[in-house]
């Protein structure tokens, strides 16, 4: 036996994976539509993810999590440390980018219905996504220890606090005792670092995993060969999520059709994921480059900021604060997640009590403008 | 053939151990849950206050006030109004901001959330849900002023 024989046998041995197997799993069928950049979007969060995973873990070897030394090591990662100043501004700005990206896919989600059954459960691992990211966002920008990070986390910690029955308690854990302290910074930290991370791996997992036994959505265009199952929730154009019981009817030659109306994950749908993949590279190369992560003022518990500001996607909550009592604020807020997280229930509601009558998509339009026009407001003043 | 007694006495084993174990873990598990919130929730604390020696009443000017510093650093201010004197926590009822005094306007304002309060530290305006928090003000028979504010 010859040794390249030898060593492949001992290979197969020790890790008994059949490729057939992993072919398989890999070239999962991606309907047609996927073609469309517009349909790749649910990718990037991911990508953005694992640049996330990777500058935030490099970032660690330097940050010191104490309140006397945070803010001092941040302006040592951004002034001394080589190429300290491009991995932090690469993380601020994927970060940035991830919860933009989220946020289209997720309307791109919603404005296709792709979210009902038997998709409802991945939905809402995607709110948990949006939740865990934005978890990120709020603590992330407290660990740096600036002005806008201490207020943000009195605010926060304080808006957690007016929950009903269970508030008082989350605070406590958040902040570590009854205000913010020397604790609390520790804790953002064991969250950002730690807990978040690890939720975060385990949703990402689930998702693809569940995207994976239902397969991708398939969907119907305006102008396909097919005749299309009506349906007028569109954006760009019409669009139907064809569901085990939407009621298509069988053409006989299933598997021939399905083969036409899709490719292969592996090589085709993966290079498409390597090319947005190389663009997210350029575009936060270059955001690095132009708009790099500054330094503020350092926290001074004592003084709040006279113009004092979250981050963008923070703006349209801070605004509704500003408008409402803080009861109806912080519930507002609630129900709004709530609501979020169980839509594709509510909508299944909808569509029994008003059949054919889009009330879901024009919900989606008026939360959509009213986040839009409240971030838009908040940004200018 | 298996006899019918005999095998009701096994599922009867069987139920019972189900039941036993999930007993055991449920308690056993529970209680380890219980401890590890404890051990991340910290215990809360009784406020404790102190007497601290503010001013002189005569260097209070009436309706306009004077800020003073409690021992954490955060700032007062004392108010000689009609009701007497009054020592009122800059720190916004809403979202626990700082808000300032404007003498100019003779209001507090919190730049958080636009609240507006008035020199006795009631909500005026914007979303804080009740007035500024008040502290205790005493005045010995030298005009000495005296705030009973929290200890750190």
């Amino acid at each position: 036996m010859s040794k390249s024989q030898a060593f492949k046998e001992w290979f197969d041995e020790s890790f008994p994976i059949d490729l057939n197997l992993l072919k398989e799993i890999s070239s999962e069928p991606i309907p047609n539509h996927l073609k469309r950049w517009w349909y790749a979007i649910g990718g990037t969060p991911l990508y953005l993810f694992v640049i996330q995973a990777i500058t935030g873990i490099v970032l660690t070897f330097y940050y010191v999590p104490h309140p006397a030394e945070a803010f001092e090591s941040v302006v040592r990662i951004t002034t001394e440390i080589r190429f300290g100043w491009f991995i932090r501004s690469v993380h601020k700005w994927s970060a940035h980018l991830m919860v933009l990206t989220l946020m289209l896919h997720m309307m791109r989600v919603f404005f296709t219905s792709a979210y009902r059954r038997p998709r409802e459960f991945n939905w809402m691992i995607g709110v948990g996504i949006l939740v865990t990211t934005l978890g990120f966002g709020f603590t992330g920008y407290s660990l740096i220890y600036e002005q806008i990070s201490y207020w943000a986390a009195v605010v926060g910690t304080n808006v957690a606090e007016a929950t009903p029955l269970i508030g008082e308690m989350i605070a406590r854990f958040i902040r570590g005792g009854e205000e913010i302290s020397d604790n609390t910074l520790t804790r953002f930290f064991v969250l950002h670092i730690g807990v978040l991370p690890t939720a975060m791996v385990m949703l990402l997992g689930l998702h693809v995993v569940q995207i994976r036994l239902h397969g991708v959505t398939k969907m119907r265009f305006e102008g396909d060969n097919q005749p299309a199952v009506q349906m007028s929730l569109s954006v760009s154009a019409p669009v139907t999520p064809l569901s085990p019981e939407s009621g298509q009817p069988s053409t006989g030659n299933e598997e021939e059709r399905a083969k036409e109306e899709s490719f292969p994950f592996f090589p085709d749908h993966f290079y498409t994921e390597v090319i947005v993949g190389l663009t997210l590279t350029f575009i936060l190369t270059i955001l690095a480059l132009i708009y790099p992560a500054h330094m503020g003022d350092p926290a001074n518990p004592l003084v709040t900021p006279e113009h004092i500001k979250p981050e963008w996607f923070f703006y349209a909550t801070f605004r509704w604060l500003k408008l409402t009592s803080l009861t109806v604020g912080v519930m507002g807020t609630m129900v709004f997640l709530g609501m979020l997280l169980f839509w594709p229930f509510i909508d299944r509601i909808f569509m029994k009590k008003f059949p054919g009558k889009d009330i879901s998509f024009w919900i989606g339009v008026v939360g959509f403008f009213v986040f839009l026009i409240f971030t838009v407001w908040e940004a200018l003043v | 053939m298996v006899d019918k007694n005999n095998s009701e006495d096994v599922n009867r084993r069987g139920f019972f151990k189900r039941i036993l174990m999930g007993v055991g873990v449920t308690l056993s598990y529970g209680t380890g849950a219980v401890y590890g919130l404890q051990f991340l929730l910290p215990a809360k604390k009784k406020d404790r206050f102190r007497k601290i020696l503010v001013t002189s009443l005569k260097d209070i000017p009436k309706d306009k006030g004077k800020t003073f510093k409690d021992l954490q650093g955060r700032e007062m201010l004392l108010v000689n109004t009609n009701e007497g004197l009054k020592a009122i926590s800059t720190t916004c009822t809403h979202l626990g901001c700082k808000s300032y005094w404007e003498p100019e306007n003779t209001r507090f304002f919190c730049p958080c959330h636009d609240g507006v309060f008035d020199v006795n530290g009631n909500v005026v305006s914007g979303p804080p849900p009740r007035p500024l928090d008040k502290y205790e003000v005493e005045v010995d028979e030298n005009d000495n002023v005296f705030v009973l504010v929290k200890d750190s």
